[in-house]
């Protein structure tokens, strides 16, 4: 698969390898004209105004609305919420669901390898209404242990869970999980900024309460996130940014709402950016998220192939079939940002540092480690001139000791 | 890497001058980068005009917070903690000698910052 070429920076920057696309994902030309096209073609405020252009405008967010849901089989595209990123998502059920639903005293499960998005918001939360927090544990491969399971799940009344793990890769099997915390009377709130990117994600089939991703980590415009609500939770929920847009009828004494999902959106919307990603699941389903998954996947073997070959190299995580398209790890004596900066000076971009899970690092014992990320436009010449430079690197730092 | 790094440099990383903790500190400072985990502890003597007399530190990262580290404990021996607030980056970064990015900055000034008693968990500016 050679597409780096509808890639504008990538093609623009000849020899970058860039290995990051966990942090942020470089973008189509399709996605850059459909931001243009809004602007130039389409851009008027939506849901208010009576002129063509503002119905056409309204017509075109609310057929996003649709595509959206389509990509990630969601029934109704009401239960899709246009945010602001993954995290604002995640922060939305913790004070428009969470705030309302849970009492003192209740438990909210997350596990270890959980990033801060979908830690932070609930510690806060936590402090709030006296609520507990558990961690659900990992083994030595950095899956989740599955067992004591009854114990963990006493008390719990909802599991925040992370579906690719964005320091691990772990993929949590997801399909036997939910099913099981539902058993236990938990609702579920996926973090999916690491799997909808990469692979396909069916909401029907997975059925989660609450499901988040993030349109820059998946070829679209930054600026942007969604959160998927089904449709039994809505009516449990309150409304949690107040303003225009949101409202049915307001008054000086007080205001009625819409519906969700516009109970939620409150403000005018990011329109250009709901557009763009429009434009991504568009590009995305071309390729098709299999061969996509397929791509990355093969990627991320041949790259943990290769660093299992290094003496120095320490991967984290499980072993290529059980991970997402990425690969965190160690180098003996090489600080992680120290290997950032040498890989730079052969183009080569990687992540180093705690990849917002502090968490995790602490419970591995380690303060930081590099990562490696893989998209559609990446290519296993990429990953040999990655490991090429990372041999190249371990051997002038021993000579250097000298 | 010599490129990057200059000798000096990956010599004060490997060899780091005033490494290891005081047995008797009057005082102890913390310090860490968020940012990528760079760690720093740093304890310090006084004589009796109030100058450090002796300093040790402890920490973990990378090339330059390390290397930093060991060129701020030679220079913050016999100055005052008055001295110290009043210290600015320019001399310390002058003695790194190189290009440093935003990023890399905060971990160049984390030794300097701690002594000065804003290592915590605010933002190194």
């Amino acid at each position: 698969m050679n597409v780096k070429k509808d890639f504008p920076l990538l093609r623009r920057n000849k020899g970058l390898v860039y290995l990051d696309s966990a942090a942020t994902s470089q973008k189509p030309d399709a996605v850059i004209r459909a931001i243009l096209e809004w602007y130039t073609k389409w851009n008027a405020n939506v849901h208010r105004g009576a002129y063509d252009l503002a119905e056409r405008a309204t017509g075109a967010y609310e057929n996003s609305r649709a595509v959206v849901a389509r990509f990630i089989n969601a029934k109704d595209p009401h239960s899709i919420v246009f945010v602001k990123s993954a995290t604002e998502a995640i922060n939305l059920v913790a004070n428009a669901w969470a705030k309302h639903n849970l009492k003192k005293g209740d438990t909210v499960l997350l596990t270890e390898m959980e990033h801060h998005a979908n830690i932070v918001p609930w510690q806060l939360l936590a402090k709030e209404k006296s609520l507990k927090i558990k961690y659900w544990p990992i083994d030595r491969n950095g899956e989740l242990k599955m067992t004591n399971l009854s114990a963990l799940f006493k008390g719990v009344k909802l599991l925040g869970i992370t579906h690719v793990s964005n320091v691990l890769g772990t993929i949590n099997p997801l399909e036997k999980i939910i099913p099981f915390a539902r058993q236990k009377g938990a609702k579920v709130l996926v973090d999916a900024a690491q799997s909808v990117p990469h692979m396909s994600v069916n909401v029907q089939k997975l059925n989660p309460d609450f499901l988040a991703f993030s349109s820059h980590k998946m070829l679209g415009p930054t600026g942007l996130g969604v959160l998927y609500i089904e449709p039994q939770r809505t009516g449990e929920m309150q409304p949690w940014q107040g303003g225009g847009e949101m409202i049915s009828k307001v008054t000086f004494k007080e205001t009625a709402f819409k519906p969700a999902p516009w109970k939620f959106e409150a403000g005018t919307q990011p329109m250009a950016q709901v557009f763009g990603v429009c434009a991504a699941i568009g590009y995305l389903e071309k390729i098709g998220m299999k061969k996509i998954r397929q791509h990355t996947a093969e990627l991320a073997r041949h790259a943990y192939t290769e660093l299992k070959k290094i003496p120095e190299v320490a991967i984290l995580g499980p072993g290529p079939k059980k991970r997402g398209a990425l690969i965190s790890f160690t180098v003996k004596e090489i600080h992680p940002h120290d290997l950032a900066t040498f890989l730079n000076e052969y183009g080569v971009c990687i992540r180093a540092g705690h990849h917002c899970a502090q968490p995790l690092h602490d419970r591995l014992g380690i303060a930081a480690s590099a990562r490696v990320s893989f998209q559609i436009y990446n290519s296993q010449k990429e990953v040999d001139a990655f490991i090429g430079a990372l041999k190249k690197i371990i051997k002038e730092w021993k000579a250097s000791r000298q | 890497m010599n490129k990057l790094y200059q000798q000096k440099i990956l010599r004060a990383y490997h060899y780091p001058a005033n490494k290891g903790r005081l047995t008797k500190p009057a005082q102890t400072y913390h310090g860490v980068n968020p940012f990528c985990g760079d760690e720093i502890v740093i304890d310090i003597t006084l004589d009796a005009d109030k100058r450090i007399a002796d300093i040790g530190w402890e920490g973990s990262g990378c090339v330059i917070s390390q290397a930093a580290a060991s060129f701020f404990s030679e220079m913050a021996k016999g100055k005052t903690l008055a001295q110290i607030q009043k210290m600015d980056s320019g001399k310390l970064l002058g003695k790194l000698g190189m290009e440093l990015s935003p990023t890399r900055m905060k971990c160049a000034l984390l030794a300097l910052y701690t002594l000065k008693g804003q290592g915590g968990s605010e933002e190194i500016r």
